[in-house]
């Protein structure tokens, strides 16, 4: 089934330029990535901390501030039939796709809220800085069906944040985040500081915003219990590339990557108390990354020609793309 | 003997100010042992009073009322001088491994520290020679660890030097509280592996704090559910975990994401709005969102009952 694209990166390259005493300092945050979201999915990106996930979703909402910098590619948003490449349009015009087109539930999200404002205050505040014209009753009116629509009880407009639990907080933002019906709601780590239970209920409201909206959400978290439960899809970011990219049955069923067998296979399950290992070694710094392919000195497959190239992101089954060299030599040896 | 015992701990914290005040009982009459050579598991979500018995197990917090029981002598009042006795037997290792370490003082001063002020060794080659064993034995290397500042270290190795430092003194019991929560996902098992080896190998026993359900199975031996200050089942983690009695741990084992795609939810679950009304409820503390509540539930707090070797805080399960 081909769906229609709604937002796609193309070799987009984010670097934080830092200038520490005179000496440069540059962190390759995001290098070279290129995906394509399309509509009425839910996308998941997962990694670890530090791999350039949260960079990549503040270059995708077009929200970077410095140090962080655009250093090549493109964004490009699919609205109407009509493509805008982000980066190449007036400070004006990006502002109307902000919360309108595409949204962004930020890490830690849940102490946004301003302690002083009762919730449709803060609601009020955000829609009127947002649209135009539109008046106090109609407002409440608005933040009031939105919150029944996401079967959240209506009478938590008149509490102010530090009466409602960290989870309920957290479940206010991702309302807010989505009253004005954006089609692409970005979510960063968006269960990582909660319980369980909460998370559950998190997650449970983030799908029925996406079956009742029909937009596209894209989740970023490194539980890979979380993107089991959510994603359709699911990419895995390491040292600043996607390097697996496939559905989220296919990742779960056949990964390719040694990086995403580790991911996976490191995870214990109740009832199987069989040894699990973790990736050796730590995580690469981003200022100083190896050489040819990133995960090579943690692989145990890895052989010359992982050192010195990098390796190319490949479609080698149907949606199934991946960046390692052992997979491509795979290939050629069965062709 | 078991090697620590806990016997009937509450701890009521007073919040508000002089004119209006409340009490939130953080720990509300809770008891278990640990034996030698075993990792016990307290789980439980943010709150529930977990962290707080670590504290006052430690003797960083003073318990309201109960006793805390260490190789069959009491060790919640003792003297300062006696408690750093104590440290030698008792470590902790903490969540955050870069708030453990000072990050302007280098990582090897607190070994030393450590070694020389416990008398545990008084010559330099001596300590050294402490400190590489240690090292070994959670697999960093002397030559990468000397001379070097907290922030040089990724946050795995890190809390592997915070283990081998809680390690030096050889204790018997280490409390580990969430151990892995900081850790990255692709290190957390080498983390959690290596106190099933201090286990196996030295004998020691850990008492693993978490919210990871999947962890504590793996690494667990007995473990006990806490829910908003009391234990609501404790028992084998075999059997609480694949077969949880109790209506909460029910829950929370069932909202735990599994790695598989097939195996999504499908049932839905209701929140607690707010977390004080909770606490404050009379009768089980449950029993608001408790799909199989009676009557008795709102009025009377439950006793242990004991179904097939765990004891489940429920009155599901009188007689």
């Amino acid at each position: 089934m081909m769906s229609v694209e709604v937002l796609r990166t193309e070799n987009l390259k984010s670097y934080y330029i830092l200038d520490i005493f005179g000496k440069k300092k540059v962190i390759k945050a995001v290098e070279d990535v290129s995906i394509s979201i399309k509509e009425n999915e839910i996308y998941g990106i997962a990694g670890e901390s530090g791999c350039g996930k949260s960079t990549l979703l503040k270059a995708m909402f077009a929200a970077v501030e410095p140090p962080q910098r655009i250093i090549g590619g493109k964004v490009i948003y699919r609205d109407n039939g009509k493509e805008y490449d982000v980066y190449h349009i007036s400070e004006e015009e990006r502002k109307k796709f902000r919360w309108h087109f595409i949204s962004y539930v930020p890490q830690g999200s849940m102490s946004v809220l301003n302690p002083v404002m009762k919730i449709k205050e803060i609601f009020k505040d955000f829609i009127e800085t947002h649209t135009k014209g539109k008046t106090k009753e109609e407002i409440y009116e608005i933040a009031e069906s939105h919150i029944r629509d996401l079967g959240l009880p209506s009478g938590i407009l008149d509490a102010y944040p530090h009466q409602l639990s960290g989870g309920m907080r957290q479940r206010i933002t991702i309302a807010l985040a989505t009253v004005l019906s954006p089609k692409v709601v970005i979510a960063d780590e968006p269960t990582t500081a909660l319980d369980v239970v909460t998370q559950r209920g998190v997650i449970q409201l983030l799908k029925d915003i996406q079956a009742l909206k029909r937009n596209t959400i894209i989740i970023v978290t490194h539980d890979m219990g979380v993107h089991a439960n959510m994603a359709d899809r699911i990419a895995i970011m390491y040292a600043g590339r996607i390097i697996e990219e496939a559905s989220t049955e296919e990742i779960f069923e056949n990964p390719l990557h040694p990086y995403t067998r580790y991911l996976i296979y490191s995870i214990p399950k109740f009832g199987d108390k069989k040894k699990r290992e973790s990736a050796p070694g730590a995580p690469p710094s981003l200022s100083n990354p190896p050489s040819g392919c990133s995960f090579h000195p943690r692989c145990p497959f890895a052989f010359e020609k992982c050192r010195e190239e990098v390796p190319p992101l490949k479609e080698y089954k149907v949606g199934h793309k991946v960046a390692c060299w052992r997979v491509e030599e795979g290939e050629n040896a069965t062709a | 003997m078991p090697l620590l015992e806990v016997r009937n701990l509450t701890k009521i914290f007073t919040i508000g100010n002089v004119f209006s005040r409340k009490k939130v009982i953080a720990v509300d009459n809770i008891s278990f042992d640990v034996e030698e050579s075993e990792i016990f598991t307290i789980a439980g979500e943010s709150g529930c009073g977990k962290t707080t018995t670590a504290k006052i197990i430690l003797g960083f917090e003073e318990a309201t009322s109960g006793e805390i029981v260490y190789k069959g002598k009491r060790i919640d009042h003792i003297h300062h001088r006696e408690r750093r006795e104590l440290l030698k037997e008792m470590q902790a290792v903490f969540q955050n491994p870069f708030s453990t370490f000072n990050p302007l003082r280098k990582v090897d001063r607190y070994f030393y520290e450590t070694l020389y002020n416990l008398g545990i060794a008084d010559t330099k080659e001596k300590a050294d020679e402490i400190i590489k064993e240690k090292l070994a034995a959670v697999g960093i290397s002397f030559e990468e660890f000397v001379e070097k500042y907290p922030n040089e270290f990724s946050g795995g190795q890190l809390q592997r030097i915070s283990i081998a430092r809680a390690l030096l003194t050889n204790p018997s019991i280490l409390i580990a509280d969430e151990p892995v929560s900081m850790v990255d996902a692709s290190l957390r098992m080498s983390i959690v592996n290596l106190f099933k080896d201090l286990k196996d190998k030295y004998g020691v026993s850990v008492v693993y704090i978490t919210h990871d359900l999947t962890t504590a199975y793996y690494i667990s031996d007995r473990i006990a559910i806490m829910f908003r200050g009391s234990i609501v089942e404790i028992g084998p983690a075999e059997k609480v975990l694949m077969e949880p009695r109790h209506p909460y741990t029910q829950l929370l084992k069932e909202s735990v994401p599994e790695p598989d795609p097939n195996r999504k939810w499908n049932t839905r679950i209701n929140l607690s709005e707010t977390e004080q009304s909770e606490y404050l409820r009379q009768g089980c503390k449950f029993s608001g969102r408790c799909p199989k509540a009676m009557e008795i539930c709102k009025r009377e707090s439950p006793p242990y009952f004991d179904v097939g070797g765990v004891k489940v805080k429920c009155f599901l399960y009188k007689d």
